[in-house]
């Protein structure tokens, strides 16, 4: 099924005779429905390919983190699943990608819905300069839904998920620019959860953060799982550790490695992943 | 090699020089049971602080590690396995002042044929040579060599579990005074501690498998070999 991650996979048992010289799961065992399917999916920006033939899939309310060193294909392959590099100049995408069983890149879909399902959180908090509430009902205008009472309940109950309701309710007319980074970053999610996508796509979401927004987001991200399906980008290996219960390991483009974020953190299969993982790559 | 692995060379190498150091008082300990040799015992028991200082010195840096750089992977199970070491080797330098103790406890010398028919200086022999496989293991990481101490340790176990039968038939057929046989009973408790080194030896070679190849022996009855 995944020719390239098995050549990957041989090519990095060669460094290391103690480890296996066959790859036993091309993804992680899963007793649970996976939510995306990816059949040999490749990109290229005109010339330059990307990502190369990746097979995996990722369990459906689980964490799936994808690590690798800057320019391995991290951000390009998260931001496949919900189209958001169809508008980059000499984009193509080769193989499949199923989510929920369609095929997004070659089915009739709309990309509006595609991107209402599949959420996005980026690495730096993008609120609107509008009020908090309006950030949070924007995108539940835009899909058409005017009832104050729907509104406002959306709202709460968004901002309410986040942890954010609190801090918030007394002044929902604030400019959300007024608000402190962490604060941002959590309305952007609220912002997301509103329109009731079934995953959410995470770039590097607290890289921008200090420590104590980082928690907070972490341990939304925790609870989140219980309702969503979270891909998340991070160069934070400890931050992978914690939060994620797969881990992705992506370089130059090709999956390397793809199991438990347990396995990967502990004894990790492939050289390959544990220089990078400990810090020796290069 | 980053700064990381110099720092993980280095705790590797405390470790490396503790084994050695306690080797050295399980052979003085040894020596001074053999000899007779009372002032070797203090040196032993003088020396045991050296011992401590080595277990508190590397779980200190253990822990600064831990901290400071957040290990995973191969990294992490070498500071596991560092912390357990440390721990196991204490220990063995805590039998090894104890055997000296009891040398400097008796109010006369221990019988050289009783020490002769209970092996006495075979099993500090194999206990020693155990310690060399395992400071061999991590020296030179690779796990062979740690394996090798669990075959070692069965010939320990059964002179421990022979020596009280000997220990009895000895003082029964050579009708000894009552002071030669507490004697014997000390000896008995210095085959017990011998016996406790071994088992330390094998937590130790578990513990280098686990850094080297992920594989958790505690507990487990599969095959060590």
């Amino acid at each position: 099924m995944n020719q390239q991650i098995n050549q990957a996979g041989k090519d990095q048992s060669v460094d290391n005779p103690q480890r296996k010289t066959q790859k036993k799961h091309q993804r992680p065992q899963d007793n649970g429905p996976n939510i995306i399917r990816t059949e040999n999916s490749n990109v290229y920006y005109g010339n330059f390919q990307a990502i190369k033939d990746v097979t995996m899939h990722i369990k459906r309310n689980a964490i799936t983190a994808f690590i690798g060193p800057s320019g391995c294909g991290k951000s390009t392959f998260l931001r496949t699943f919900n189209r958001m590099n169809d508008s980059i100049d000499n984009f193509k995408h080769t193989g499949d990608i199923y989510i929920e069983g369609t095929n997004i890149y070659k089915d009739k879909i709309q990309v509006e819905q595609l991107r209402k399902d599949v959420g996005i959180v980026f690495q730096k908090p993008n609120p609107f300069p509008k009020t908090v509430f309006d950030n949070v009902a924007y995108g539940l205008r835009i899909q058409g839904i005017k009832n104050k009472n729907i509104l406002e309940e959306r709202v709460k109950d968004s901002l309410q998920q986040v942890g954010l309701w609190e801090e918030v309710m007394d002044d929902l007319k604030r400019n959300a620019l007024a608000l402190s980074g962490g604060q941002q970053q959590r309305l952007c999610i609220a912002r997301t959860l509103a329109v009731k996508p079934s995953i959410i796509l995470m770039d590097e979401p607290t890289s921008a953060l200090d420590p104590i927004s980082t928690a907070k987001i972490e341990d939304l991200i925790t609870k989140l799982k219980e309702d969503y399906t979270i891909i998340i980008v991070t160069h934070n290996m400890q931050q992978a550790g914690r939060i994620s219960d797969y881990t992705a390991f992506l370089y130059m483009g090709e999956l390397i490695e793809y199991d438990t974020a347990h396995k990967i953190f502990t004894n990790p299969e492939y050289t390959k992943t544990e220089n990078y993982i400990t810090g020796r790559f290069g | 090699m980053n700064y990381q692995e110099k720092e993980l060379q280095k705790l590797r190498a405390s470790l490396v020089k503790m084994f050695e150091y306690t080797r050295e008082q399980m052979r003085k300990a040894k020596t001074a049971l053999l000899t007779e040799n009372y002032d070797l015992a203090e040196e032993v028991i003088n020396n045991e602080s050296r011992v401590n200082a080595f277990d508190l010195s590397i779980n200190s840096d253990c822990v600064n590690y831990l901290a400071l750089h957040q290990p995973v992977a191969g990294d992490l199970r070498l500071l596991i396995a560092l912390i357990k070491c440390v721990t196991s080797t204490e220990r063995i330098g805590d039998h090894a002042n104890g055997i000296a103790k009891f040398l400097l406890d008796l109010n006369s010398p221990y019988s050289q044929e009783m020490i002769t028919e209970l092996q006495v200086e075979a099993i500090f022999d194999q206990a020693e040579d155990m310690f060399a496989d395992v400071t061999d293991a991590l020296e030179n990481e690779n796990a062979d060599y740690a394996r090798r101490v669990f075959r070692k340790d069965k010939f320990i176990d059964n002179k421990n579990l022979e020596s009280p039968d000997l220990i009895a038939n000895f003082y029964s057929q050579n009708k000894k005074k009552d002071e030669e046989l507490i004697n014997g009973l000390y000896l008995f408790r210095t085959i017990g501690k011998l016996e406790r080194v071994g088992d330390l030896v094998k937590n130790i070679a578990e513990e280098i498998i686990y850094y080297l190849e992920a594989q958790v022996l505690s507990h487990s009855k599969k095959s060590k070999s």
